[in-house]
């Protein structure tokens, strides 16, 4: 027995407990009469109880507190390893510093004596508009979907969403 | 009063200020943007109280949403941690450049594609790992005799059925569900809209009510 179909979004939104309560009443009204729509509203209500999980213990509550701290020291280890890359790349800015130093002396020092001015190649650099690019942190969502374990992830239509564990087993068989 | 008197009651006041616009003792579970952003803004400049401070207010809804991808209490926590520690990364990063973010959207955001993440490298290193992570689940529920081990069979068919949806449907039960999100919350988190995450959540309750009604006539 089908439920009725002009019930059937209530139903849902009942079930996923968004239901506004004039609509809420409405449905009870309904329900009072219809066998389908009980059915229905009890079959929904039992498979979203099932899918849920179990309640945080309390044992579970009190060792995420334990963690913040845990989360804290994480990231202060961290923070000198920051400083450390700061540094590396400061020292690599004052070694090409040194470098370009190393190169450009001679050259200028020849400019003084025309006579002696080597011919030079073009040095110069392209024009650099603005700033470079800064890194950019992946979007986990496409690199999730390249990785082929969704396909066509990037839809919102669900028919052709291949799920996770679409090849996994029998659950009783575990 | 000394200065040192007067920069203690400063601290305080501003704790306090923070505390109230966080949602403080009785807003445990939304903080209010603004909250975020001064209490991120306060942590990144060396005052660490703030970070218990953000870490009360949303670790409870990040490891509801990780739990039920992890295969123990430990893994986790471990991935509480990891979303916490990418997110004030990404935090730092960004609030020198604007001024201000959605920190909660942003972690949920992170707790999801790191659970989904970490779910797919259990699955490919060891599809039983999945198993434990249903046997867990099911392990904290109490024993009990007969109609309930059928129950329990029927529940651990359901959350394995939740882990197969389709990669939206699944986040949008998982957060309805576990992290117990509004629709609102869950589309903003999700980048989807709200009246699209319940479309969502729709399709996913009709596919797992189907399966539950398949699971009963079998023999």
């Amino acid at each position: 027995m089908k439920p009725c179909r002009e019930y059937q979004l209530l139903l849902l939104d009942r079930a996923a407990g968004v239901l506004p309560p004039e609509a809420a009443a409405r449905l009870a009204e309904h329900l009072e009469t219809c066998l389908a729509c009980r059915a229905e509203s009890k079959a929904l209500g039992e498979a979203l109880s099932l899918a849920a999980l179990a309640p945080v213990s309390e044992e579970e509550r009190q060792s995420l507190d334990g963690i913040a701290g845990e989360t804290l020291r994480a990231w202060r280890k961290g923070q000198p390893r920051r400083a450390l890359w700061r540094g590396v790349g400061a020292g690599i800015a004052i070694a090409a510093a040194a470098a370009a130093a190393v190169v450009v002396m001679p050259v200028l020092r020849h400019g003084r004596n025309p006579s002696a001015r080597p011919e030079l190649v073009s040095v110069r650099p392209e024009p650099v508009e603005g700033r470079a690019p800064a890194w950019q942190e992946p979007d986990l969502d496409a690199v999730w979907e390249a990785s082929g374990a969704v396909v066509n992830g990037t839809s919102d239509d669900d028919s052709d969403e291949t799920p996770i564990f679409a090849d996994y087993y029998d659950p009783d068989s575990i | 009063m000394g200065h040192g008197d007067r920069s203690g009651d400063d601290e305080a006041a501003r704790r306090a200020r923070l505390r109230l616009v966080a949602g403080g003792a009785a807003g445990e579970a939304a903080s209010q943007p603004e909250g975020d952003v001064e209490l991120l803004r306060t942590f990144l400049d060396g005052g660490e109280w703030a970070f218990g401070e953000l870490f009360r207010l949303h670790a409870p809804v990040v490891h509801a949403i990780v739990r039920r991808y992890a295969s123990g209490p430990d893994e986790a926590h471990d991935l509480v941690q990891r979303a916490f520690l990418r997110a004030l990364e990404a935090a730092r990063r960004d609030l020198g450049r604007r001024r201000d973010i959605a920190f909660r959207p942003w972690l949920i955001r992170i707790a999801v594609n790191l659970a989904k993440n970490h779910a797919r490298d259990a699955a490919r290193r060891q599809k039983a790992s999945l198993a434990a992570a249903v046997d867990l689940q099911s392990s904290a529920v109490a024993p009990s005799p007969d109609g309930a081990i059928d129950r329990e069979r029927r529940a651990r068919r359901m959350r394995l059925a939740v882990l197969q949806l389709p990669r939206r449907q699944r986040e949008v039960v998982t957060l309805r569900l576990d992290a117990d999100l509004s629709f609102a919350e869950i589309g903003e988190a999700i980048g989807i809209t709200e009246n699209n995450a319940k479309v969502h959540f729709h399709h996913a309750a009709r596919r797992l009510r189907e399966l539950l009604a398949g699971s009963e006539e079998e023999p």
